[in-house]
C-alpha cells in the first residue's frame, strides 16, 4: 500500500512554529526513497508523521485508502504495528539486554511463536549477533544504530522508516543490503539522510529534498 | 512470550532496585500494620464471643441500695423457660502480688487452689486476703492457652471462697441461669424479677457480650486511628508511582513507537506493579499473622495489656482469613489502580510528545 502525505502542515502542539508546510508526497510499496536536507529542516518530523507518532495540523497522512492522521487511537495503534522505525539516536530500555530490546515489537504479537529465533535472525542480518547479551549502555553509538535497525526490522514491517541510519557507521554496505532487502520484499522504505556515502550507493527509487519545511523532488 | 512479559516487567523494577525495595518494604509495613490491628480486633472479639457462648444465658444478682448482696445458694427459680439454675461463688480478693479473681469450684479440695498464669506464688503457696486471711496450696494451673480468661483467676473449694469473700454457709454471689430459648432470654427478665423476693439485676448473654465487645472495641479502636495514616501512606506511594511514570514518558512513547497499544502499556505497568505489590503484601500479611497469632503475639499483647507476668496471646483465629483478604485488597487494589490509571492517562498523548519529553 502507498504511504502518502496530502498537503501536510505540521507545528508542534502548543506552538505556531510551522516545521512542515504543504508537504505532498507519495511513497509506493517496493520503493526506497531518500529525504535529504539540512539539519533542522523537518526530516525527523516527517518520519514521525509517516509513523503515526504525530498528527499533522493540516492535511493528512494516508496509508492505502485510510487516513492515518484521522484514525481513532485504536486504529492508529494498529497502524503503528505495521511500521518499523529506526531513530537517529536509538533509545533502549536500559534494564533489558540487546536481544530483549529487539524483541519489544514482538512481545505484543502473540502470533509469533519463537521470539528468540526471530530476534537472533534480525541481529544476525544487521551484523550484531554477538551483542545480544549486552546491555544498551555497553554499546557504542554505531552499535546502537545497528541494534536499532534490527529492532525496526524484526517484525517484518510494511513500512520501514530510518532516520539518518548511517550517521555513526564506518561502513554502509550492510545497511544498504538490509534496506534493499526490505524494499525487495515489498515494503515502503523511507530514509532520511544527508550522508553522501549512503545516498550515492543506495540505488534510490525516489529522492526528495526538504528545506524550510517544504519538500521537493531532487 | 509470557516469559518475556514477565522479564520486561521484572527488569523494569530492577532498573531502580533500591527504589523498588523501599516501595516494597513500605507496602509490607503498611500491610502489616493494617492487618495486624484488624487481626487483633477480630481475634479479641471472636475470643470474647467464644467465652461468653460457654457461659449462662442469664446472670442474676441481688441488689441493695449500697451494692450487691449474697443470694441463697439453694434458691429455686420457678420461672417457665428456665431450665437450670446454678449458684456461683466468686469475687475479688487481694493476694501478695495484687488483686485476683476468686471462684468457688467443687472440684478443688479444701486448702488447695488452681491458678492462672498471672497469679504470682512462692513455693506453691498462695496467701489470700479477703474478709479473712487464708493460705492455700497451689495444686493446679490453668492452661496458658486460656490466659485471656484465666490470667488472674484463683479457683478454690467453695467453702474457702465463701470465707474469703465474707459469704455465709449456703450463700452465693449470683445465680447463673440457662433457658430453653436463649434468643428470647430478654422476655424472661420481668418474670424473673417478679419471681424473686428481693430486687435483682438480671443480665442476659447478649448484654454481657455487648459490654465485653465494647471493652474490646475500646482497646482496638486505635485500628481506626491507624487507617487514616495508612490510607495517606498508600496515597503517597501511589503518588510516587505517578511521579515515576510521568518521569518516564520517553519509555512509554518508545513502546508506542514500537507498536504497543495503550492497553498493552497499561498491562505492562500493572504487571510490574503486581510483581512488586504481591510479594510485599504477602510478606506483610505473614508478618501480621505471626505478630498476632504466632510467636510475635506475646509481644503485641504485652504491649497492649502490660501485665506482670505477661498475658499469653491465645486469640481465636476465627475470621482471620477474611481480615487478611480484606487487608490485601485494601493495599493491592488502590496501588494497582493508581498505576493503571496513570499509564492509561499518559497514553492519550501523541507518542511524539512523550518521545520528546525532557
Amino acid at each position: 500500500m502507498t504511504l502518502r502525505c496530502c498537503d501536510v502542515d505540521y507545528a508542534p502542539p502548543g506552538t505556531t512554529r510551522t516545521i512542515l508546510s504543504g508537504v505532498d508526497v507519495a511513497f509506493a510499496p517496493g520503493t526506497l526513497s531518500v529525504v535529504t536536507g539540512p539539519t533542522g529542516a523537518g526530516k525527523t518530523t516527517l518520519l514521525y508523521l509517516l509513523a503515526g507518532l504525530a498528527r499533522p495540523t493540516r492535511g493528512e497522512v494516508r496509508f492505502g485508502g485510510a487516513a492515518v492522521s484521522r484514525m481513532t487511537q485504536r486504529h492508529r495503534e494498529q497502524y503503528r504495528r505495521r511500521v518499523g522505525i529506526l531513530f537517529q539516536t536509538p533509545r533502549f530500555f536500559s534494564g533489558l539486554s540487546v536481544s530483549e530490546n529487539v524483541a519489544l515489537p514482538l512481545v505484543v504479537r502473540p502470533e509469533i511463536d519463537s521470539w528468540e529465533t526471530t530476534v537472533a535472525g534480525a541481529l544476525e542480518r544487521c551484523g550484531c549477533r554477538d551483542l545480544d547479551e549486552r546491555r544498551p549502555n555497553q554499546l557504542s553509538v554505531g552499535q546502537r544504530q545497528r541494534v536499532g535497525l534490527a529492532r525496526a526490522l524484526v517484525a517484518t514491517p510494511e513500512v520501514l522508516l530510518a532516520d539518518e541510519p548511517s550517521a555513526h557507521q564506518d561502513e554502509t554496505a550492510n545497511l544498504v543490503a538490509r534496506l534493499h532487502e526490505e524494499r525487495d520484499r515489498g515494503a515502503v522504505v523511507v530514509v532520511t539522510s544527508h550522508d553522501p556515502r549512503l545516498i550515492d550507493g543506495l540505488g534510490i527509487d525516489a529522492r526528495f529534498r526538504l528545506d524550510a519545511g517544504a519538500l521537493e523532488p531532487w | 512470550m509470557r516469559r518475556l512479559w514477565l522479564t520486561l516487567a521484572g527488569r523494569e523494577l530492577l532498573v531502580r532496585p533500591w527504589e523498588s525495595a523501599l516501595v516494597g518494604m513500605s507496602l509490607s509495613a503498611l500491610t502489616a500494620v493494617v492487618a495486624g490491628t484488624g487481626l487483633l480486633a477480630r481475634g479479641a472479639e471472636a475470643t470474647a464471643r467464644a467465652v461468653l457462648a460457654d457461659g449462662p444465658d442469664i446472670v442474676v444478682r441481688r441488689v441493695a441500695p449500697d451494692g450487691f448482696r449474697p443470694v441463697p445458694a439453694d434458691r429455686e427459680v420457678a420461672v417457665t423457660g428456665v431450665t437450670r439454675a446454678e449458684a456461683r461463688v466468686w469475687g475479688v480478693v487481694a493476694s501478695v502480688a495484687g488483686p485476683v479473681t476468686l471462684v468457688g469450684d467443687d472440684e478443688v479440695a479444701p486448702g488447695e487452689s488452681r491458678i492462672g498464669t498471672g497469679v504470682l506464688v512462692e513455693d506453691d503457696t498462695l496467701v489470700l486476703r479477703g474478709q479473712v486471711d487464708r493460705t492455700v496450696r497451689v495444686t493446679g494451673r490453668f492452661a496458658e492457652e486460656t490466659a485471656l480468661v484465666t490470667h488472674d483467676l484463683v479457683s478454690l473449694h467453695p467453702d474457702d471462697a465463701r470465707a474469703l469473700l465474707g459469704l455465709g454457709p449456703g450463700e452465693a454471689s449470683d445465680l447463673a441461669l440457662w433457658v430453653h430459648f436463649p434468643a428470647e432470654a430478654d422476655a424472661l427478665l420481668p418474670d424473673l424479677e417478679a419471681a424473686l423476693p428481693w430486687p435483682v439485676q438480671a443480665t442476659t448473654r447478649e448484654r454481657r457480650a455487648g459490654l465485653a465487645l465494647a471493652a474490646v472495641g475500646g482497646r482496638a479502636s486505635f485500628q481506626l486511628a491507624l487507617l487514616l495514616p495508612a490510607l495517606l501512606a498508600l496515597l503517597a506511594l501511589g503518588a510516587g508511582a505517578v511521579r515515576d511514570r510521568l518521569g518516564r514518558h520517553t519509555d512509554l512513547g518508545l513502546l508506542s513507537a514500537l507498536g504497543w497499544t495503550r492497553n498493552e502499556v497499561v498491562r505492562l505497568q500493572v504487571l510490574r506493579a503486581l510483581l512488586l505489590v504481591m510479594p510485599s503484601v504477602t510478606f506483610g500479611v505473614a508478618l501480621a499473622y505471626s505478630a498476632v497469632h504466632g510467636p510475635g503475639g506475646d509481644l503485641v499483647i504485652g504491649w497492649l495489656w502490660p501485665l506482670e507476668p505477661p498475658l499469653r496471646a491465645a486469640l481465636s483465629t476465627d475470621g482471620a482469613l477474611v481480615v487478611l483478604g480484606w487487608t490485601a485488597a485494601f493495599v493491592v487494589m488502590p496501588y494497582v489502580a493508581v498505576v493503571a490509571a496513570v499509564a492509561a492517562l499518559s497514553g492519550h498523548q501523541d507518542p511524539v510528545t512523550q518521545l520528546e519529553a525532557p
